[in-house]
C-alpha cells in the first residue's frame, strides 16, 4: 500500500511539475500563401495605398492608409476580406465614404493583381506589392 | 533543456517502479486498437482516428497490482477534407499528401485492480508515464498550382497516462482485456500532436 501511495504521489508531482509548454512552436503543415504583412499600391499621380493585413485562416483583417498624391491628404482605413488562395477579396472602409472593394489574385506570394470597385471606382486596375517582413504585436 | 527534464522525470518514474524488483517479469501482453486524436486543437481538427499496436511485459507487485512496461506505435492520417475546411478553402483544385502523425512510445504504467476476487467487476486502473518520439511526416500541398512543402518534424514528448480497463480470464494463464487510456503530453513543443486516447483490445499471458 505504501508503495502504491509513493507511486501515485510521484505521478501527481510529474503532472504538477511538467505542465508548462516549451515556448518553441512547431510549424506543422504546408499552408497556402498568406496575405499577412504590409502591402503597398501606388497609382502614379493619384494615390498611394498602404495596407497592413492580418490573416487568420482565410479571414483578412487590418488597417491601412490612403494618401492622395495630388494634395497629400491622408486617410485611415479598415480592412475586411478573405484569401481563398489565389482569390483575394478586401473591403476597404474609409470613415465617411462607401467602402471600396478590391478583388484580385495572389499569383505571386508578393504580389496581388486586382481591381477596385465601388466608392467611385469601376474595375480600376491596381497592383499591391508585399513589403518586408511584418510581425504582429 | 526540455530533453534533460524529460529524461530526468522518466528515469525517476521508471526507477521508482523497478528499483525494488526482486523477481523477473511474470507476464507479457500484446494489444491492438484505435486511437482518437484529442489535443492540441489542430490535432483534433485535422487528423483522423488512427490505429495503435503494441506489447510489453509485466511485473506483479501484489495480487492487486502490477507494473507494465510497454512499447507502442500509433499512427494518425491527416484528413484532407477537414484540413481544407479548417483553412476555409475549397478542396477542389487543392491537394495535400503526407503529414501522418507517428508516435512511438515507451511506457511505464502502474496497474491496480481494486479486487482480484472472481465475482467482482474485473476492472483495473492504470497510471504512469510515456516517453514518445513523435513526428509529423513530410507533407506536400498544392494550392491552385502553388506547391508548399513541409519537412518531417520529429520531437520528444513526455506524457502522463491514466487509464481504465476490464479484464476477462480466458484460460488459467491468459486474460483478454479492453482498456482506454488518456495520453496527456506534459512536456512537449507547443502545438505538438501529443494528446490522444488509445482504446485497445489485448491479450495478457502469465509466464
Amino acid at each position: 500500500m505504501k508503495r502504491s501511495i509513493k507511486i501515485i504521489a510521484l505521478f501527481i508531482l510529474l503532472l504538477l511539475g511538467c505542465s508548462k509548454d516549451d515556448p518553441i512552436s512547431a510549424s506543422m503543415l504546408p499552408l497556402p500563401p498568406s496575405t499577412e504583412g504590409e502591402w503597398v499600391a501606388i497609382v502614379p499621380g493619384a494615390m498611394k495605398m498602404t495596407l497592413q493585413i492580418t490573416q487568420e485562416r482565410a479571414t483578412i483583417t487590418g488597417t491601412g492608409t490612403i494618401v492622395n498624391l495630388s494634395n497629400g491628404v491622408s486617410s485611415n482605413c479598415n480592412l475586411q476580406g478573405t484569401n481563398t488562395y489565389p482569390d483575394v477579396s478586401i473591403s476597404i472602409g474609409i470613415k465617411g465614404y462607401a467602402p471600396m472593394e478590391m478583388t484580385g489574385k495572389l499569383l505571386k506570394t508578393t504580389e496581388i493583381d486586382g481591381v477596385l470597385n465601388k466608392s467611385g471606382f469601376s474595375n480600376f486596375p491596381i497592383t499591391f506589392i508585399k513589403q518586408g517582413s511584418y510581425s504582429t504585436p | 533543456m526540455i530533453y534533460i527534464r524529460i529524461i530526468f522525470f522518466f528515469t525517476v518514474l521508471s526507477t521508482s517502479f523497478l528499483v525494488s524488483q526482486d523477481s523477473t517479469f511474470d507476464s507479457y501482453h500484446i494489444s491492438i486498437g484505435v486511437s482518437l486524436p484529442m489535443a492540441p486543437d489542430k490535432f483534433y481538427d485535422y487528423w483522423q482516428n488512427g490505429f495503435t499496436i503494441g506489447g510489453g511485459i509485466g511485473y506483479s507487485q501484489s495480487p492487486n497490482s502490477a507494473v507494465l512496461l510497454s512499447a507502442n506505435y500509433t499512427r494518425f492520417s491527416l484528413s484532407k477534407e477537414r484540413f481544407f475546411s479548417g483553412l476555409q478553402i475549397p478542396s477542389k483544385g487543392n491537394s495535400i499528401s503526407g503529414a501522418a502523425t507517428h508516435i512511438i512510445a515507451a511506457s511505464a504504467l502502474y496497474k491496480y485492480e481494486p479486487s482480484s476476487q472472481a465475482q467482482a467487476l474485473p476492472i483495473y486502473f492504470l497510471f504512469g508515464g510515456n516517453i514518445e518520439l513523435t513526428s509529423i511526416g513530410a507533407a506536400t500541398a498544392i494550392y491552385s498550382g502553388y506547391t508548399a512543402d513541409q519537412p518531417s518534424e520529429p520531437y520528444l514528448v513526455l506524457s502522463a497516462v491514466i487509464g481504465i480497463g476490464l479484464t476477462f480470464k480466458i484460460n488459467p494463464v491468459s486474460d483478454l482485456y479492453i482498456e482506454g487510456k488518456y495520453i496527456l503530453g506534459v512536456l512537449r513543443k507547443a502545438n505538438a500532436n501529443s494528446n490522444f486516447i488509445p482504446i485497445n483490445i489485448g491479450l495478457q499471458t502469465a509466464i
